[in-house]
């Protein structure tokens, strides 16, 4: 009797300092501040029907982490149906008759101009923030971070723009260990995520 | 008995295959077959020179009429031929006119280790010489010692020439199986069974048909594969595999690597991410293809002594030349231990069966869109 009461006291206690906390996390959060996309609420994207991925940028450590997951992201783009996704040779031969210094981050003047030599309506741009194992006591993942953004054809102005995030070590993984999925994986599950935040 | 009925089915296979109309041999004469040199295409070294000696011996032994040593020498050495991957249209007419060979066949050692296990792969295909460059068969044959161990591991292989004769055996014995049925599958042959799921494309697109230029099936030129895993030659192994997977599947015409070879030399064709618009167009022209189908490999990992399992990863892209358009874009990933969970059952002990079986997946996939329209 005096143990039900001795937890009711506590009980007492502890749920409205948790209640407290909870409320004060809630009230740091600013509006907006989870997002990782932003649409251009003028563009009409039903109008895209032919986009050109341009070369990404390799912001890793690890080789050609950069010319994989565009692989993935133009296979996984075309294969969404909606727009047509133009072959990487003939990205090349547009990029290279436009003469971009920096493909993988060009100016608005450059996509205009890269946009009517493919005669494409948008042009795709990216940077591959994070790719590999990360390790933490003895769990091991592999993680990937992606970001990327959508030009207009006829502007050059970014119209969609957002970023993902896959893979890493969880809680789970970090107490019970595991070495996570392979990299192929956890690649299509951010660009999975990049494309379905493109088309929500 | 045997030795002869092959011998005059070889020749009449080849005298369908080969040059449209003129040909210089006639459908009763034995007609011989050139054993071109072995492509080394392993990461160790491998003693080709005795592995082709041993296979002309296996094929010599089940009456497959073969080109001498001698005249293919003075040949190769008239003609200055260096590549042995393939087979040029120009080399191909030479080689029917002077040794009068009526195919050359090109093998790859493409797998050798001597021990721990020992493993061998070797893949093969015969052409037809003559004014058209056809391939009339191709197949791969692949051997680790350790793949049926089976109790307590009395079936386990240790010895490097054991194993090298039982390859050799199974490639010998597919080719005389081709050549003493004559062209095409066989009606009782059994139907091709579905790749396991777990060796289709991971992601793939595709468009719902591929248009044709003539009334024939639809034509196919397999580019070079780039490369940019770390294992050498990952790039020719899966190239030669997905192309043995549509030659296998039969319902395309596909187009020998060597022709296409010499077209893109001569046009002076270097694109590393794959052909443009405009390129398609003079691939078109010149060779008169529906479908231009290149890659890259991103990654080959092969199993040996102390690693893991073996690991592949590839992309494939597809234009249609007549639309102009990109109609195929798959990734391939696969390691061989997907799907294992009891005692091995299905484990992949070699990435060169890997790269089969993820070819093949590939491929029939990709057939299932590239039906002429009726």
């Amino acid at each position: 009797m005096a143990d039900r009461g001795r937890l009711a006291r506590r009980t007492g206690r502890t749920l409205p300092a948790g209640l407290a906390l909870l409320l004060c996390a809630a009230g740091c959060a600013t509006p907006g501040g989870g997002r990782t996309t932003f649409h251009d609420p003028n563009m009409d994207f039903s109008l895209a029907r032919s986009v050109a991925v341009l070369p990404f940028a390799n912001l890793t450590t690890t080789a050609k982490a950069e010319e994989r997951v565009r692989d993935v992201f133009m296979t996984m783009l075309q294969a969404t149906g909606a727009l047509y996704v133009l072959p990487p040779g003939e990205v090349a031969r547009g990029v290279s008759r436009t003469s971009l210094p920096n493909p993988a981050a060009p100016t608005a003047e450059e996509v205009v101009r890269l946009a009517r030599n493919l005669d494409v309506d948008v042009v795709i741009t990216g940077s591959v923030l994070e790719y590999g194992e990360v390790r933490s006591a003895s769990a091991t993942a592999n993680v990937v971070s992606v970001s990327a953004q959508m030009l207009e054809g006829q502007t050059g102005r970014v119209v969609w723009s957002s970023s993902a995030t896959r893979g890493g070590i969880d809680a789970g993984k970090r107490i019970f260990g595991g070495g996570g999925e392979p990299m192929n994986v956890v690649t299509v599950k951010a660009v999975k995520d990049l494309l379905d935040r493109l088309f929500e | 008995m045997a030795a002869t009925r092959q011998a005059v089915l070889l020749a009449a296979l080849l005298v369908a295959g080969g040059a449209g109309g003129s040909t210089l041999v006639r459908a009763q004469d034995p007609v011989p077959i050139a054993v071109l040199p072995f492509e080394a295409l392993s990461e160790t070294v491998a003693p080709v020179t005795a592995i082709r000696g041993a296979l002309v011996g296996r094929l010599a032994a089940r009456g497959v009429p073969l080109l001498g040593e001698e005249a293919l020498e003075t040949f190769m050495r008239r003609h200055r031929v260096r590549y042995i991957g393939g087979l040029a249209l120009e080399t191909g007419r030479a080689f029917r006119s002077e040794t009068g060979a009526g195919a050359v066949l090109v093998t790859s050692v493409d797998l050798y280790a001597e021990k721990d296990p020992p493993r061998l792969a070797l893949t093969s295909r015969l052409i037809s010489t003559g004014d058209r460059a056809r391939i009339l068969w191709m197949d791969s044959a692949r051997m680790a010692g350790n793949e049926a161990p089976g109790f307590l591991g009395l079936g386990r292989i240790d010895d490097q020439k054991a194993l090298r004769d039982r390859v050799i055996d199974r490639l010998a014995d597919s080719l005389a199986r081709h050549l003493s049925r004559g062209e095409g599958r066989p009606a009782d042959a059994p139907a091709r069974t579905r790749p396991p799921r777990r060796f289709l494309p991971r992601t793939s697109s595709r468009s719902p048909g591929i248009q044709s230029a003539g009334n024939g099936p639809v034509r196919i030129a397999v580019l070079p594969f780039s490369d940019d895993s770390t294992t050498r030659h990952a790039g020719e192994i899966l190239f030669l595999q997905v192309l043995r997977s549509l030659v296998e599947a039969g319902s395309a015409e596909v187009l020998e690597p060597g022709v296409v070879r010499e077209v893109l030399l001569k046009a002076r064709l270097v694109q590393e991410q794959g052909p443009s618009i405009p390129q398609a167009d003079l691939l078109r022209a010149l060779l008169e293809v529906d479908v231009v189908l290149f890659g890259e490999v991103s990654e080959y990992i092969e199993a040996g002594a102390g690693t893991a399992e073996p690991e592949i990863e590839f992309l494939v892209r597809g234009i249609d030349t007549a639309r102009r358009q990109a109609i195929w874009s798959s990734v391939s990933h696969g390691r061989g231990d997907d799907g294992v969970f009891f005692f091995d059952w299905g484990r992949v002990e070699t990435a060169h069966e890997l790269a089969s079986e993820l070819a093949r997946g590939l491929i029939d996939r990709f057939l299932s869109s590239a039906k002429k329209p009726s």
